[in-house]
């Protein structure tokens, strides 16, 4: 079984959120990073310190467009510069990557590593990556993020601590992860079939069911409210998981899913159990 | 075919050596480099040598049949090119029925039109980057993109042969593509890193490395996939490993624990010692921190004087960055299959702190059983692929 062990978030208060970049990350770092760097390593020492983590076997991240603050910067410099004269220091910190692999420098973790950025299910890609590992027995805990740095129309900032191993901290268990591409409507019917047989239920059997966007008729969801950014279905799951976790165990519904349709293209299912 | 083994069925590729396949093969075997004048990238740094596919997008285009649309990313069309290859080798073109994955790597995605239209970097993502091949191939029914900068293609990699382990899918095509852009060639040219000559992986002289573009595919199969289609392997794909440095951003540790690591636990996954290794495509760049650093990463792993011959490929190709560990994957596999090593180019003399020096000359019959091959990006993210002769 794979458990949430710990899920940190950050707010939208950006005066809050500089308190604790303060608290974790020194000054002089601080001011090269963009926010999604800092992000990252506040809400992976969190999540470590919350699940009972000393050093995680997986650093794993979802983003959809990566360190976009940095990438403009540098961009501009180089139109404005005519590509002469520049500085790197934007350019180091603007690949998607730098926002794991910063937070294993920041760990001293040489744990595996990685970065997916797939539009609308780069978050769950990056858990998919993490569910698979710890299936197969290669990794016992894993860090999986959603960073994506503030825009005009929202942010996401979340890290999930998982493990194999259940603890007092834990939310909930993670049963499954499906990640596909619609090809037309009836499909999405299909594969959410095939998902739930590959896990001995029927829609009957689901409890409870929460989105971040739009599902086909005929499903009813609880919807979850956030600004959007294409890492927010991170934020559908962690609403999920802190709900399904304050359940009182005798009156709880078991077995709740997440559906991510974002961009209706596409799709994600994630299956949760107390 | 082992039940639990992973295949490589077909490969596809295109870089600075030309279109295909067989178009790497003749240019390994003669050493003749692709890096040369910049034609096609839109820079003021003319000076800088690079490895680039020689025909603009609108002869990309051709290749794919399509008529020209300026508005696709260079790296998507490269992308289709090289899995439009690798699924025919693999003899699941078109009429192939549906349930493929897709695993791209890349880190410049849709970049080469951002940087002419600033207002659009929401569609050109990393992940817009599979879009076209996805429009073009229907036998494909998901697809995610890592970015882990110059590992992105191995990772790729890694991540679907594990879509095959858990059971997910049976076939997955999985590699990188990345274009050249001004952001990514401004950027390596602001930290210093770019050889104004043809670069010199493992050489004492080296001075920087050169970019190059292109695209590397490889199917992966499972043995069961395989059988009940009657398909042929043409290697296993047998040990992988991904760790990470965590020492700096653009800089190596100076013994490699990154690649130590991710070496070791390709070795270890494969079930293979040390000494079973017949050669290394090393990451190799030709940056007087990269090639030192694996150097020394590669002498832990093996010992020092028992390092099996190492080649680097980045003379020939330039760094093709995010691709590089599909198109050097590709290499991997022509060595195994020809029983090749292709001559190290740009090496003369070699470094003092290394017991080892790159291989000099083009060889043949070189009993070649398995093939280590190192990818390592940006931040420290190190990967590590072994390919396998299939035995029996």
């Amino acid at each position: 079984m794979i458990y949430v062990n710990a899920i940190s978030s950050l707010p939208d208060d950006l005066a809050k959120k500089d308190e604790l970049y303060s608290e974790f990350i020194p000054p002089m770092a601080a001011r090269r990073m963009g926010p999604s760097l800092k992000d990252s390593i506040v809400t992976s020492v969190l999540a470590l310190r919350d699940s009972g983590i000393s050093m995680p076997d997986a650093i794993v991240v979802g983003t959809g467009l990566g360190c976009i603050n940095n990438t403009e910067k540098f961009l501009k410099e180089m139109i404005d510069n005519r590509e002469r004269m520049l500085q790197p220091t934007a350019f180091i910190n603007s690949t998607h990557n730098s926002i794991a692999a910063q937070t294993a420098v920041y760990l001293k973790c040489h744990s595996y590593n990685c970065t997916y950025s797939h539009n609308g299910i780069s978050f769950e890609s990056a858990l998919l990556d993490a569910v698979m590992q710890l299936e197969l027995g290669r990794i016992h805990t894993a860090l999986v993020g959603a960073q994506d740095e503030f825009l005009p129309d929202g942010h996401c900032a979340v890290t999930f601590a998982l493990s194999d191993q259940e603890n007092s901290s834990t939310l909930c268990a993670v049963e499954d992860v499906t990640v596909f591409r619609t090809v037309d409507d009836s499909y999405f019917g299909d594969r959410l079939d095939a998902f739930l047989e590959r896990n001995a239920l029927d829609l009957s059997q689901i409890d409870r069911i929460f989105s971040d966007s739009r599902l086909p008729d005929g499903i009813p969801f609880t919807p979850i409210t956030c600004r959007r950014t294409l890492t927010s279905p991170a934020i559908a799951l962690e609403t999920a998981c802190r709900e399904l976790a304050g359940q009182n165990s005798s009156d709880v519904s078991k077995t709740w899913l997440t559906i991510n349709t974002f961009d209706n293209r596409d799709m994600s299912f994630i299956l949760i159990r107390k | 075919m082992k039940d639990k083994a992973i295949y490589v069925s077909g490969m596809g590729v295109i870089s600075a050596l030309g279109t295909g396949v067989e178009a790497q093969f003749s240019a390994l075997k003669e050493g003749r480099s692709g890096v040369g004048e910049m034609r096609v990238l839109n820079s003021v740094h003319r000076e800088i040598p690079v490895g680039e596919v020689k025909a603009d997008n609108r002869t990309l285009c051709g290749i794919l049949g399509l008529e020209y649309d300026e508005g696709i990313p260079r790296t998507a069309l490269l992308e289709a090119i090289s899995v439009k290859e690798a699924l025919s080798m693999a003899g699941l073109g078109d009429n192939a029925p549906s349930g493929i994955a897709l695993v791209s790597g890349t880190t410049v995605g849709g970049m080469d039109k951002f940087e002419q239209n600033r207002a659009e970097i929401t569609i050109n993502t990393c992940g817009c980057a599979c879009d076209l091949t996805l429009g073009l191939f229907p036998q494909i029914d998901f697809a995610t993109t890592v970015s882990t900068a110059c590992s992105s293609a191995a990772n790729a990699l890694m991540f679907a042969a594990d879509l095959i382990r858990t059971g997910r899918y049976e076939i997955v095509v999985a590699g990188g593509s990345e274009c050249l852009s001004k952001f990514h060639l401004n950027g390596f040219n602001s930290l210093m890193i770019l050889d104004s000559h043809n670069c010199r992986p493992f050489d004492a002289g080296r001075a920087g490395l050169n970019l190059g573009e292109g695209a590397g595919y490889l199917v992966l199969e499972s043995g069961r996939s395989l059988r009940s289609r009657k398909a042929a392997a043409l290697c296993e794909f047998s040990g992988y490993g991904n760790a990470c440095d965590a020492f700096h951003q653009t800089a190596s540790s100076p013994q490699g624990d990154g690649a130590f690591l991710s070496m070791t636990k390709a070795l270890s996954m494969s079930g293979l010692r040390p000494q079973d290794i017949s050669c290394i495509n090393a990451h190799g760049t030709g940056t007087v921190n990269n090639d030192l650093s694996e150097g020394k990463a590669l002498e832990r792993v093996f010992g020092c004087g028992k390092v099996p011959p190492v080649f680097s490929t980045k003379a020939y190709t330039g760094h093709t960055t995010s691709a590089s560990g599909g198109i050097e994957a590709v290499f991997c596999i022509l060595s195994l299959l020809h029983d090749f090593m292709p001559k190290s180019l740009g090496f003369s003399t070699r470094i003092e702190d290394l017991s080892f020096e790159p291989v000099r000359q083009a060889s043949w019959d070189c009993g070649l059983t398995h093939v280590l091959d190192n990818a390592f990006g940006f931040g420290g993210n190190d990967s590590s692929m072994i390919f396998s002769k299939i035995s029996g």
